[in-house]
């Protein structure tokens, strides 16, 4: 049986400074995750790739690719423990 | 120290001048990132984590308080006011911005630094003994011969495009403070014996390394003239260059390749390629040579009485000072004056990390009473390799108002940590928080010591950047069904004595590596037969048994497994 499709965000580093970004509504990139657009069936992920590679193409972006997230609670969280820590925007320590 | 001429200011300030131009065209979209990415990594500009991240490279770990002074303005103008100081004694800044990059890298060219050849299959910065030059079991200073390295391997247009990244380690003295065991290539310097009686030469070792499929170097050369040091490195990059497996990235290492062919097979390819190697085409002339002897003189010092009476009386007096000098400050070779050790290893800090102010703290200890040299330790350490024996007092109360003075090198404390999952995008798991618990844990000063010397070493993933697989205790993370595990080590040793630990037993989960370790060590403190036998030598005596027992409970003989599973 196929895995069922798990919620996705989209997210990349901004190309000038470096900072971790996700894609949100309005082809906008933002560096907080509960702002994210989130897909929930592969099309709408294919939609949200669409629009990172032209933010890649026009050098806003650079790193581009999807995580698996939680929806459960409202905002989107993420599921692996490193992009937990990407999310938080810094070191745990 | 070596001063840059003018054919290496002109090639620093070019590259910085190309790359400058390189971020231009990337950020007008001139170039791909696919285009640019091999292009920022050639001058040590990674995307990790967090952000881009920025590894600087000291060459052999050598610095001037200029130099420091300068990472620490670079760090505070154009990053978060804190370097990294790693394994391979370079320093990385974590938070870079792609833009700012050709003004950091201008900056560093200031002071006769750069960032190339950090990164990519090519030969990366040669560790050397942090001692060199002053240590007392030293044959030769080696630091003249990594300088020759550096030279030779630099944009070397043959070694550019290896199979994989290669690492060199080199000391001249009697006990290996490098690691030689564990690099690519190892070069100690020993003196001759029969036909070479009073000659020096290297001991080449070759093929050792961490990560995936460690191994310890095996010999290559017993004794070899070091002025063919250059035409014999350059036969043996030859067969690798050759043979090394640019098939697959797990086998493309130096040290497959010689365990595939086996040493003696690789010792008799190299020995061909060399013989056909036009010696003095390569060779260092020993003009040449003398001219960057000349860089690394000695210092000229007067001996001085060994002991010091104020110093002697504030031993007496102060348990802190007395525990500091007694663990951090080494014999020097000239009597009066000593080496001290910078730990950069206060419990609950990151390991390695140095801020801004304690930078430029320890560049005007340099200054003031350290003939201007420093050194950086594969430890994560920093190092005053001359100073007054009578200065130890000053420059002890300077590292306290710095938090600079923890007395912990080479115990528990003193641990090796990778950046891990806090900022590296290859780890399974974080190293820093893992050992500020167990330094924490084992923060009480007195017990450190009574535990004696001991290398406790963590790294985030297989890769062993914090050489977990030589710590006499290692500690590795691991991916267990997406949490953070950690696998445990025993038995490992850095030094001349090499050895990879071996596997304990299955992972533990963070919050547990804390209670596991102190098992550990309480099976050693209570089986060791005196305080004078190590932790190493008791695990190599007692075995991993009681260890394993400790942490997993008594071993079941076969036949009560068997019955277990009925
Ligand atoms: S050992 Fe792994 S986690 Fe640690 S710095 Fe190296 S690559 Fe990153």
């Amino acid at each position: 049986m196929a895995k069922p499709f798990a919620a996705q965000v989209v997210t990349a580093n901004r190309l000038r400074v470096g900072d971790v970004v996700y894609l949100a509504a309005n082809d906008d990139w933002v560096s907080d995750l509960a702002r994210a657009s989130v897909a929930a069936t592969p099309a709408e992920l294919a939609a949200l790739e669409d629009i990172a590679a032209k933010a890649v193409a026009r050098q806003q972006v650079v790193g581009v690719y999807a995580i698996d997230v939680d929806v459960t609670a409202g905002a989107p969280k993420p599921l692996s423990v490193k992009e937990h820590i990407r999310a938080a925007g810094g070191p745990t320590i | 120290m070596y001063r840059y001429d003018e054919f290496d200011h002109a090639f620093v300030n070019s590259r910085v001048a190309q790359f400058r131009d390189q971020v231009t065209r990337r950020l007008a979209g001139d170039l791909t990132e696919d285009q640019f990415k091999p292009l920022r990594l050639q001058n040590g500009l990674y995307l990790q984590l967090h952000a881009y991240m920025l590894r600087i490279a000291i060459p052999y770990g050598v610095l001037s308080a200029r130099q420091l002074r300068r990472l620490a303005h670079i760090a505070r103008t154009w990053d978060r006011g804190t370097g990294h100081f790693t394994t391979r004694q370079n320093l990385q800044l974590n938070w870079s911005k792609l833009e700012d990059v050709p003004d950091m890298l201008a900056s560093l060219a200031e002071v006769e630094m750069h960032a190339i050849q950090t990164s990519g299959n090519c030969i990366r910065n040669t560790t050397a003994d942090p001692y060199a030059g002053v240590a007392p079991d030293e044959i030769e200073d080696p630091r003249v011969w990594a300088e020759v390295i550096r030279q030779w391997s630099t944009i070397h247009p043959e070694f550019t495009f290896l199979p994989r990244k290669f690492k060199m380690a080199l000391t001249g003295a009697a006990e290996d403070r490098a690691a030689i065991a564990f690099h690519d290539i190892g070069l100690r310097m020993v003196k001759g014996r029969g036909d070479n009686a009073g000659k020096i030469g290297f001991a080449v070792f070759v093929g050792g390394g961490q990560g995936r499929t460690p191994y310890v170097a095996l010999p290559l050369n017993d004794f070899l003239p070091r002025e063919h040091l250059l035409s014999f490195l350059e036969a043996t990059m030859r067969v690798y260059n050759l043979h090394g497996r640019r098939d697959n990235i797990y086998k493309a290492r130096i040290k497959i390749l010689v365990n595939a062919l086996g040493v003696d097979e690789f010792r008799r390819q190299v020995m061909a390629e060399w013989k056909k190697i036009e010696k003095p085409s390569i060779d260092l002339p020993a003009a040449e040579y003398q001219r960057i002897a000349k860089y690394f003189a000695p210092l000229a010092l007067a001996p001085q009485p060994l002991e010091d009476a104020a110093v002697a009386a504030r031993r007496a007096t102060d348990a802190g000072f007395a525990r500091w000098q007694r663990n951090n400050v080494m014999a020097h070779k000239v009597t009066g004056y000593a080496i001290v050790n910078i730990s950069l290893k206060e419990p609950g800090k990151v390991p390695g990390d140095a801020s801004s102010e304690q930078m430029e703290a320890v560049a005007e200890l340099a200054e003031k009473y350290g003939h201007d040299e420093l050194r950086v330790t594969y430890q994560q350490n920093l190092v005053l390799p001359t100073v007054a024996r009578t200065d130890l007092g000053a420059i002890y109360d300077a590292l306290v108002a710095h938090r600079l003075a923890t007395g912990n090198t080479e115990l528990i404390t003193d641990i090796i940590a990778c950046p891990g999952l806090d900022y590296c995008s290859l780890a399974n798991a974080r190293a820093i928080p893992v050992a500020q618990a167990i330094a924490e844990r084992f923060a009480d000063p007195d017990r450190a010591d009574d535990i004696g010397p001991l290398r406790l070493n963590i790294s985030g993933c297989i890769n062993a950047c914090g050489h977990h697989h030589s710590g006499n205790i290692g500690i590795l993370g691991v991916d267990k069904k997406g949490t953070e595990h950690y696998q445990i080590t025993l038995g490992g040793s850095p030094k001349d004595d090499a050895e990879i630990g071996a596997i304990l037993g299955p992972s533990f989960p963070a919050e547990d590596v804390p209670d596991a370790i102190e098992k550990i060590v309480g099976v050693y403190t209570s089986g060791r037969t005196s305080k004078a036998e190590t932790f190493l030598a008791a695990y190599r005596r007692l075995g991993a048994t009681p260890f394993k027992e400790a942490l997993y409970g008594p071993s079941k003989s076969p036949s009560a497994r068997i019955a277990e599973k009925v």
